[in-house]
């Protein structure tokens, strides 16, 4: 509802955002839970190799797309400064973009490491596709 | 308090019921990947990953102060977890002693 004092545009701005983030922050999840779904069946196809090297590269599969989803949830963070939240609110979401943003640092050195343990043992990576626009290492 | 409002309604319920099935499955799995691999290392490294999922998913489902506490806390103690393992990877123990010597 428009209260009044409001335009009436930024009421709409405001409503769209607010969708925006929602659809943003749900492909985020989605990609999270696919990633994680994923992961947990090649870790049980790995199971019977008894080989702990061949769980790495379902590893670096699986911080692929929690690099791709955290990617999603940070833009949604984002797009809620756009919509002037109190100051209360705007420090909470900070919080939550920082946490993102030192989760989605760690994950792509983590990736790296792995990566390099996997080029000096001579293995492959998992037939996936790669996910984020980083690439992770390219 | 604005980082819930991403992922709200019936999506809330949805993914906190997800995130503890994902939880229950990292422990199981890493108990399964202990049994068979026999490398507790590998095993952890797992566990850590499938509960920095559970972790990326309630974030979004935070409702106070102390949730975010808690959430910077365990990314805190994974980061802690995840530099043992990688310097204990980094410094294999010594070889043992040549018996013919």
């Amino acid at each position: 509802m428009e209260s009044p004092g409001e335009p009436a545009i930024e009421v709409w701005l405001e409503q769209v955002v607010t969708w925006l983030v929602a659809v943003v922050e749900a492909a985020g999840v989605l990609v999270i839970i696919v990633g994680a779904l994923i992961a947990l069946t090649l870790f049980v196809l790995a199971l019977p190799k008894r080989d702990p090297v061949a769980f790495v590269p379902i590893r670096l599969t699986l911080g692929r797309f929690l690099a791709l989803g955290l990617e999603f949830q940070l833009a949604s963070d984002v797009l809620r400064t756009a919509v002037g939240p109190s100051l209360a609110g705007l420090a909470q979401l900070a919080a939550v973009a920082a946490i993102r943003t030192a989760l989605n640092f760690f994950l792509a050195r983590e990736i790296r490491d792995e990566q390099q343990l996997l080029e000096e043992l001579g293995r492959e990576m998992p037939t996936l596709p790669k996910v984020g626009w980083w690439g992770g290492g390219h | 308090m604005v980082g819930t409002e991403g992922v709200a309604g019936p999506l809330a319920g949805l993914v906190d019921a997800a995130a503890s099935l994902l939880a229950l499955a990292g422990v199981l799995l890493a108990v399964a990947i202990w049994v068979s691999a026999r490398d507790l290392r590998a095993a952890l490294a797992v566990l850590l990953d499938l509960l920095l999922v559970v972790g990326l998913l309630r974030l979004g489902l935070l409702r106070t102060w102390t949730d975010l506490l808690v959430a910077a806390a365990l990314v805190a103690v994974r980061r802690v977890v995840w530099f043992g393992l990688a310097q204990r990877s980094h410094h294999p123990a010594p070889a043992a002693p040549d018996p013919r010597r």
